[in-house]
């Protein structure tokens, strides 16, 4: 081993992950997505960029496609961030039916039966699945059809229907009250008003909690692929992604994003509560700086990373391995890779060899090497392609 | 760089996004804690909340006829359990060290039944009353078996549920706990540790550390982290949702308000259960015109009820009252909104139908057919004034949120005597203070701060490190050092009075005074509002939004004023604030004051006191 050197390449953020794919129903049976090389491809929808122009002239949309190009607008949304996974045993566990509630929140349709018999597995959305329901091209009813028209933004009829809106009532500990929603009858004007407050605020609402249903439908496609949305936008706003120029206005949100990431990950390798890891932008030359201030309960890990941490170490599954919090990659193919470890905060970092074994990394070259069991945080690599099932 | 703390080696990056970067921070802090409690129970088939679930299973035969009698009114049922879900998620996590307590005061009823059910009992209760028109013809066919069940419920065990409340209160902060209980070391539930945040958030957007978008953006991320996670029911959103569409107002609308006093009796119908009814205030606004009123129920307590304000206003042959103006156009009068306490008095507001024009002299009412008309006249009685002479100067958004503090504490200690020593309300705005300062948004030597800590000092209450380190030297004004020293005072007189104002245009928005009860220990003021902007953070938390209202009477008394029940629609609100303490029993007028953002307004009102019969 030796000091960390100069002068490596970068390899691409996702060098070190294996490829991942999930079952999705799509036209009436299951196809699959499959994730490698930092993209999310169709595998079963060769010609995908003509069925989106087809979709986009008004023809039908499959789910697969739908999905993908989700996965594609969101590849640098910070949201990503603030709701994606923290660390492997961090398991995002809303299911189906209650993304499908969200979905339909606020429209009136309240039901906490599932939608669409089959439940988990069996579909990916009201909207979707009853499209599938009905058949490629098929009409369908009731709530589940609705919710599709919703989340494509059709939903005017529905506020109609809705049940009476803008009004809340409370009362006080031991009184009872009746509030109709209160009216202006016949004032000039007055139902016109009433229509401009509906229009200004529920499609708002609507289109947020659609965006918040798709962002969970897209992180609750497996683990495995969670973890790589959150690498890609980690990877977005790193030097050389496509939104580092304007990374100034992100830093709040890559601050925060690092130290929820952190913490677990520094958990594992000192054993140091969550709450006494801090976390700065790393935005110079260099992996950054770990330090430890204070002793016993009142140590703090105080730690300067790049954002790019979060796409090549920690979506990886890098974090802590080998006793040695992993800082930067230098080369990688998976399921190989060189990367800087810090044995323990203030130490320089080590140059190690480390390769993928099941569903962690060790140390040492594919042959057995220096083989050493690795402390896996970060979750990852499972030694073979990812693959979820139907999602 | 933590919540906590600035730390020198690289504090550069916090500069434009210091706020941003902080709240960011408490998110995932609260994340993390949030991921240490339990999931969230979904409801069964048919909409039944996971605590409500198992309570069915182990409660006694009343409270399974509940349950039964709620089944067949599905889908009424699952829509309110919907919206009892988080209630009871949180009444159960409120609850939860309290069992031992509960257990003794809900002795008939098993423990983990009392446990789980008795908050929602409660609400249960409070929220099907509202319903009463609706639940009451679904229901009909069962013979009030529900409704009597709910008020069965609510007769045996009001007790129970009040001692309940406010245990779950103390846990949560609001109420006093006393040294040494367990009670004040509950770990708050996921969606307490939003509102959490959400009230750090507001307090750096009032001071404009953090611009509202970003604000959104976290609290949003956090809503959907938890939801993901189930630490927060679908459900959750819808009924923010629903509160945040109280945000949508507009300003008030361009026009007229005329509002005046009425004081005209209405003789209750036969065998309506009801006294008199009173008619308060008649309000006029381009957009809405109502009467107020107020009346009280002569039912035995406990007894089914067969009473309704409906009653009271319907004449011998179910006609309603309705009125001619001077100009030959007639009008109809609906009842709409009322609410009523445990005493039996009741208030409420009569929709006039056409709004009628703003250059209208009178209004000729007619009670019931073939009765006399009364005359209502129009000329124009609101007088504004420029008082206010004993209350703090109207500071800065910041100041602003330190006298909010100040006068709920002024409040409780109006309302609890000498427990508002234990008062827990200051750890909100401790940690609000906090933000502020870790953000450089706190203004050094905070005037208003410094009122708050010798307020609480005078008190005897705990003042929070966070407090009392950026608090300056201040002295009690006059207004509050009034309330305190009245504080005890239980002289007011049971009695409504016909009184009305108008309050200049403040902030966007129109606020009339119209009709006013008083009773022992306070008073009650209805005030009709157009256009008010509430506090987006605070999602039914914090009811008076960002104003602060006080009112002075004729004998040298002030009075703070805390909403405590209304309803909002349209742009338009109707509530009830509470006044202590109580009138001055030889009070003639009312000088009601409401500060905003943008100032202070005022308007004094004549108190015609109606004599209770």
């Amino acid at each position: 081993m030796s000091t960390a050197g100069q002068g490596h390449q970068t390899p691409p953020w996702w060098a070190a992950l294996p490829p991942a794919s999930v079952g999705v129903p799509c036209g009436g049976g299951t196809h699959q997505l499959r994730w490698e090389q930092g993209g999310l491809v169709a595998a079963d929808h060769p010609d995908a960029e003509a069925e989106l122009v087809l979709a986009a002239l008004g023809g039908d949309r499959t789910e697969c496609i739908e999905l993908a190009e989700a996965w594609g607008s969101r590849s640098d949304d910070l949201e990503v961030l603030a709701v994606g996974p923290r660390s492997a045993a961090d398991e995002l566990t809303i299911t189906r039916d209650e993304i499908d509630q969200l979905r339909l929140a606020g429209l009136g349709f309240r039901g906490s039966r599932p939608l669409i018999a089959g439940g988990r597995g069996a579909t990916l959305s009201a909207g979707r699945s009853a499209a599938a329901a009905a058949g490629r091209g098929g009409t369908g009813s009731g709530p589940a059809v609705l919710a599709r028209w919703l989340v494509r933004g059709r939903h005017i009829g529905l506020l109609r229907g809705a049940p009476a809106r803008g009004h809340a009532s409370y009362g006080t500990v031991g009184s009872s009250s009746s509030h109709r929603p209160i009216k202006a009858p016949s004032a000039p004007g007055a139902a016109a008003r009433s229509r401009t407050v509906l229009s200004y605020g529920a499609p708002e609402r609507d289109r947020t909690r659609a965006r918040q249903a798709e962002l969970l439908s897209l992180l609750t496609l497996s683990p495995a692929l969670a973890l790589r949305l959150t690498g890609t936008v980690a990877a977005a706003w790193a030097d050389g992604g496509s939104r580092a120029g304007e990374r100034a206005a992100a830093r709040p949100a890559l601050v925060a994003a690092l130290a929820g990431r952190l913490a677990p990950a520094a958990q594992s390798w000192l054993g140091i509560d969550p709450g006494q890891v801090e976390a700065v932008l790393h935005e110079d030359a260099g992996w950054g700086q770990l330090t430890m201030t204070g002793s016993g309960s009142d140590r703090k890990l105080r730690a300067a990373l790049p954002a790019g941490w979060l796409a090549s170490v920690w979506a990886a599954g890098l974090a802590v391995t080998g006793g040695h919090l992993i800082v930067a990659v230098q080369e990688a193919a998976w399921p190989e890779a060189t990367v800087l470890g810090v044995p323990e905060p203030g130490a320089e970092p080590v140059i190690l060899k480390v390769h993928a074994a099941g569903d962690r990394w060790i140390l040492g070259a594919a042959d057995g090497e220096q083989a050493t069991d690795g402390e896996q945080a970060g979750g990852g690599p499972d030694g073979s392609e990812h693959d979820d099932g139907t999602a | 760089m933590g919540p906590n703390g600035a730390w020198g080696w690289d504090a550069g990056f916090v500069n434009a996004g210091q706020a941003e970067t902080y709240l960011r921070l408490r998110a995932e802090t609260e994340l993390r804690r949030a991921l240490t409690l339990p999931r969230f129970d979904p409801p069964d088939a048919d909409g039944l909340p996971g605590p409500l679930r198992a309570a069915v299973r182990l409660a006694q035969p009343g409270v399974t006829l509940i349950a039964n009698a709620a089944r067949p009114a599905l889908p009424l049922a699952r829509r309110a359990a919907d919206a009892l879900q988080p209630m009871a998620d949180e009444s159960a996590r409120a609850l939860q060290p309290l069992a031992d307590e509960a257990a003794r005061a809900l002795r008939p009823l098993a423990g983990e039944a009392a446990r789980r059910l008795q908050p929602l009992g409660e609400q249960a209760a409070r929220r099907l009353r509202p319903f009463a028109k609706d639940a009451g013809h679904r229901l009909e066919s069962l013979g009030w078996r529900a409704f009597s069940a709910v008020q069965t419920l609510g007769n045996r065990t009001t007790g129970a549920i009040m001692s309940m409340q406010r245990q779950a209160a103390r846990a949560t902060g609001s109420l006093p706990v006393k040294p040494g209980t367990a009670t004040g070391h509950r770990e708050p539930s996921a969606d307490e540790g939003v509102h959490r945040l959400r009230s750090v958030a507001s307090a750096l957007v009032q001071a404009g550390a953090i611009e509202s978008a970003a604000a959104d953006s976290v609290l949003a991320g956090l809503q959907t982290a938890l939801l993901a996670r189930s630490r927060l029911a679908p459900h959750w959103l819808w009924r923010q949702d629903m509160l945040a569409r109280r945000r949508q107002a507009a300003g008030a609308p361009a026009g007229l308000y005329r509002a005046v006093p009425v004081g005209i009796t209405v003789p209750a119908a036969p065998d309506s259960g009801l006294g008199d009814t009173r008619l308060l205030a008649l309000v006029i606004a381009p957009d809405r015109a109502a009467m107020t009123a107020a009346g009280h129920r002569v039912d035995p307590p406990g007894q089914v009820p067969r009473w309704h304000p409906r009653a009271a206003m319907q004449g011998s042959r179910g006609s309603w009252p309705s009125a001619t103006d001077d100009r030959g156009n007639s009008y109809q009068l609906d009842l709409g909104s009322w609410s009523g306490g445990e005493d039996g008095d009741w208030t409420g507001t009569l929709d006039i139908s056409p709004v009628p024009a703003a250059g209208i002299r009178w209004l000729d009412l007619t009670v019931s057919p073939g009765s006399e008309p009364v005359r209502v006249d129009l000329g124009d009685v609101s007088r504004e004034s420029s008082g206010a002479a004993g209350l703090p100067p109207a500071g800065g958004p910041v100041d602003r949120l330190f006298e909010a503090a100040a006068e709920n504490l002024l409040g409780y200690a109006a309302r609890h005597g000498d427990d508002v020593r234990h008062y827990q309300g200051l750890a909100g705005i401790a940690e609000s203070a906090t933000a502020l300062a870790e953000c450089g948004a706190l203004p050094p030597a905070c005037a208003a701060l410094g009122r708050l800590a010798a307020l609480a000092r005078h008190l005897g209450v705990d003042v929070p490190a966070a407090l009392s380190l950026g608090a300056a030297e201040a002295e009690l004004p006059e207004a509050w050092t009034s309330v305190l020293e009245n504080g005890r005072c239980r002289d007011g007189r049971h009695c409504t009075a016909a009184a009305a104002a108008v309050l200049p245009e403040l902030d966007g928005a129109r606020f009339v005074l119209a009709g006013l009860r008083s009773t022992a220990g306070g008073a009650q003021l209805r005030v009709l509002g157009w256009g008010q902007q509430f506090d987006p953070y605070s999602l039914g938390r914090e009811m008076d939004g960002p104003w602060s209202w006080w009112a002075h009477d004729d004998r040298g008394r002030w009075h703070v004023l805390k909403a405590d029940g209304g309803g909002y629609g349209n742009g338009h609100s109707d509530v009830q604030m509470s006044l202590f303490p109580p009138l001055h029993p030889d009070a003639t007028s009312l000088e009601v004051t409401l500060t905003g953002s943008s100032g202070r307004v005022t308007a004094t009102m004549p108190l015609d006191w109606l004599v209770r019969t």
